[in-house]
């Protein structure tokens, strides 16, 4: 067990850096000039070229996926001289990055040309210093100094001449001399479990992705105990009954849900609840992140939706796998020495035929996903798949990449989950 | 005492259209399957005619926004005052009949979207398969631990990445379908091909000493056609299925042709002013889908009744 465990861990891992790869791949080919969608249109070549060097973008893709998956601080460490910390933030509740110089954290900033200090004090503040700094000399005669700046990055100042920056902030674009000349965004990477942060918003990707979670495991979680239940049920009362009419009915029915697209369910669930009957909001309107809890009926289009998709394909795999075990000679046996059909059907057949859809619902968690990212997006739904949605549609990598080696993640477990209740349903087969 | 003379009866081949109907045939013994293909063939029927005649031309504005159904336009307008009957029809073209080539040209090819990008996850797919289940070993612990790595996050985001990698259109849907089915085909044809390779027809091949592409492509790959073909039939069906999803999120096949993923998209936004307009393109690819798996439930049930 344990081995099997400890391989499917290796499996998981070894996905993680495919899935991980190939979607970087895609981003680094088709986002084109993210800043202009972050900055909008309007800025200039100048404001964008300034932002992209904040970012960190120039630095070639490759080192990029480094420092995504193993962060760069161990980079930015021998550049700066002196061990990086990070130090929670007591105010926002954020990383800081700092240098650990001789014990003290230290920042610097330029003004005028000269470096000043900054050095945290233990509340959390900083004061700041006029401490002579070591300049170093590169080949062209130009002194220059690399230390960390006041917005967690590592960068590199040339003495005498501050580079004309592009700041943003809320107001909008503010020009600036004394700026860095290099930057490299610290950051702890994925192994260290510090995702990045969004180029939508400037944030961790964390803080928005948490409660996007939490919202779609509500989403998908009562949908799945509504659906595991029904679906199971409906299958095998219609794989005990193989050929009758209740069977054909589910049979059909089911077919029809599954091949329906999500969009087109909900798009007919709006129309006939929403409009016609006026008895749900037809439109759900999502007003605080906690929506859902104040406002339970806002939930019941969305599970609908996604009950209706998958309650037809798990229903057609336990018939499937009924019509099966029912076939099979045990179970003819069983009927023929006369046990009644009721006992037949709870004690002999039922725990074979739950086999194969068991295994089918743990594999099919992707496909669920596919089908939130429709629902969330019909109703508006804050939640993971809309999360991904705009994040893919943006371009924006850490955002893209952090929701999906999520759901890679959920689906090695689910997969696990699977396994495991199949040794649980067939003592026979072992895991070595 | 009389010697059994070998009845050496002139085997006369049936005729190659005599074996093809007979083929064709199965799909008549099973009801299921019947209704499947006269939905399916009813929407090919649509998109032909609609090459040579719409009501009216599918991308003018002539009439009023937002008309229920009436006379003149059986199923009203949208919201630019065009024809749905008309868009309707010609939405089925990009999806079963042609495929617009990208560049200034405007080059059609014939097939729709949802075929070619089948028949891409069909090479790409049998390929790796049937490599992975010759060959064995490395090949096969290589090619299949990426194959899992595809399976295990959802066709979704690999749909929304590669799409927004890439500009809109309708290569790089059929791209998309390519990678997002190649990994399933290759489960199925690797499945397929462990059991086949096993026969002896396979040893005497070895034994002849044919190459192994030879074995691969026209020994093995063969012989596992039958449910290689149900399965396609299904990908077509949910290939579709994700073209009117793409369409519906606002990044599937580009205008102006009309696509009825867009088209339900569009007419959701004006759902208070007139309810009629999701119906028609949501029906259509609802019903299109559910021929397709109707189609291929049935054939697959009468050629696994031949099996037993």
């Amino acid at each position: 067990m344990a081995r099997f465990l400890f391989r499917s861990a290796i499996s998981a891992i070894v996905t993680m850096l495919i899935v991980s790869i190939t979607l970087f791949f895609f981003l680094e080919v088709g986002s084109g000039d993210v800043t202009v969608k972050i900055l909008g249109i309007e800025s200039t070549p100048e404001q964008r070229a300034s932002y992209r060097a904040q970012l960190g973008l120039n630095a070639p893709a490759w080192q990029r996926y480094v420092d995504w998956l193993a962060g760069n601080d161990w980079r930015a460490k021998n550049q700066v001289g002196h061990p990086l910390v990070s130090v929670t933030n007591q105010m926002t509740g954020e990383q800081e990055w700092w240098a650990d110089v001789d014990g003290t954290l230290t920042r610097w900033t330029m003004e005028d040309g000269r470096i000043l200090t900054l050095q945290r004090q233990p509340d959390g503040t900083a004061s700041a210093r006029i401490i002579s700094v070591d300049w170093n000399t590169d080949e062209n005669g130009e002194e220059f100094f690399w230390g960390v700046d006041t917005k967690n990055n590592a960068v590199k100042w040339v003495r005498g001449s501050g580079e004309t920056v592009w700041v943003r902030t809320k107001a909008g674009f503010r020009k600036e001399g004394n700026g860095p000349r290099e930057y490299i965004p610290l950051r702890k990477g994925l192994i260290r479990f510090d995702a990045g942060k969004s180029l939508q918003t400037g944030r961790p990707v964390a803080v928005t992705l948490i409660p996007r979670v939490r919202n779609t495991l509500v989403l998908a979680g009562i949908a799945f105990l509504i659906v595991m239940p029904l679906a199971l049920i409906l299958g095998i009362i219609a794989g005990i009954n193989e050929g009758k009419v209740i069977d054909r009915t589910i049979s059909i029915v089911g077919l029809t849900l599954t091949a329906t697209p999500e969009f087109v369910t909900g798009i007919f669930l709006i129309l006939i609840f929403g409009i016609w009957l006026q008895v749900v909001p037809a439109v759900a309107l999502f007003t605080s992140p906690n929506a859902i809890f104040e406002d339970p009926s806002l939930l019941i289009l969305p599970v609908l939706t996604l009950t209706a998709v998958e309650l037809g394909y798990i229903a057609r795999m336990t018939r499937a796998s009924m019509v099966e075990v029912m076939d099979t000679a045990y179970i003819r046996t069983a009927i023929i020495k006369g046990m009644p059909r009721r006992r037949v059907v709870l004690r002999h057949a039922l725990r074979n035929a739950l086999m194969a859809p068991i295994t089918i619902i743990m594999l099919h968690v992707n496909w669920l996903i596919g089908g939130v990212v429709v629902v969330e997006a019909i109703f508006g739904y804050p939640g993971l798949g809309s999360y991904i949605y705009k994040a893919a549609v943006f371009g924006d990598p850490n955002a893209v990449e952090a929701a999906a080696m999520l759901l890679v993640i959920i689906a090695v477990i689910t997969r696990l989950l699977g396994d495991l209740a199949y040794t649980f349903l067939n003592p026979r087969i072992r895991y070595a | 005492m009389t010697v059994a003379q070998p009845t050496a009866t002139v085997s006369s081949k049936p005729s190659r259209l005599k074996k093809a109907w007979e083929g064709i045939s199965i799909v008549f013994e099973s009801r299921v399957a019947t209704v499947g293909l006269i939905i399916v063939l009813f929407w090919f029927a649509l998109g032909i005619i609609s090459l040579f005649w719409t009501p009216y031309p599918p991308n003018a504005n002539l009439f009023e926004q937002n008309l229920p159904p009436n006379t003149t336009n059986w199923l009203g307008t949208d919201h630019l005052g065009r024809d749905i009957t008309s868009r309707l029809m010609t939405g089925t073209q990009v999806v079963l009949l042609k495929t617009r080539l990208p560049g200034d040209l405007g080059i059609v090819i014939p097939g729709g979207v949802a075929l070619w990008g089948v028949f891409g996850a069909l090479v790409v797919g049998a390929f790796l398969g049937l490599n992975a289940a010759y060959r064995g070993g490395w090949w096969d612990q290589s090619i299949m631990q990426v194959l899992d790595a595809l399976v295990a996050f959802p066709a979704i985001v690999l749909y929304l990445v590669i799409i927004t990698a890439f500009e809109q259109g309708d290569v790089v849907v059929i791209f998309a379908i390519t990678i997002t089915g190649a990994p399933g085909v290759a489960r199925l044809v690797r499945s397929l091909a462990l059991d086949i390779k096993t026969r002896d027809y396979i040893r005497a091949a070895e034994t002849r000493g044919e190459k192994v592409s030879y074995i691969m492509f026209k020994e093995i790959f063969p012989n596992a056609r039958g449910p290689i073909l149900v399965d396609a039939m299904l990908r077509v069906g949910y290939a579709i299925f994700m073209i009117g999803t793409l369409g519906f999120l606002g990044i599937g096949l580009p205008p102006p042709d009309p696509d009825w993923g867009s088209m339900v998209n569009e007419a959701r936004k004006f759902i208070f002013l007139n309810p009629w307009g999701v119906i028609p393109p949501a029906v259509a690819i609802a019903s299109l889908v559910v021929g397709l798996n109707l189609f291929a439930d049935g054939l697959r049930e009468e050629l696994t009744r031949y099996q037993k």
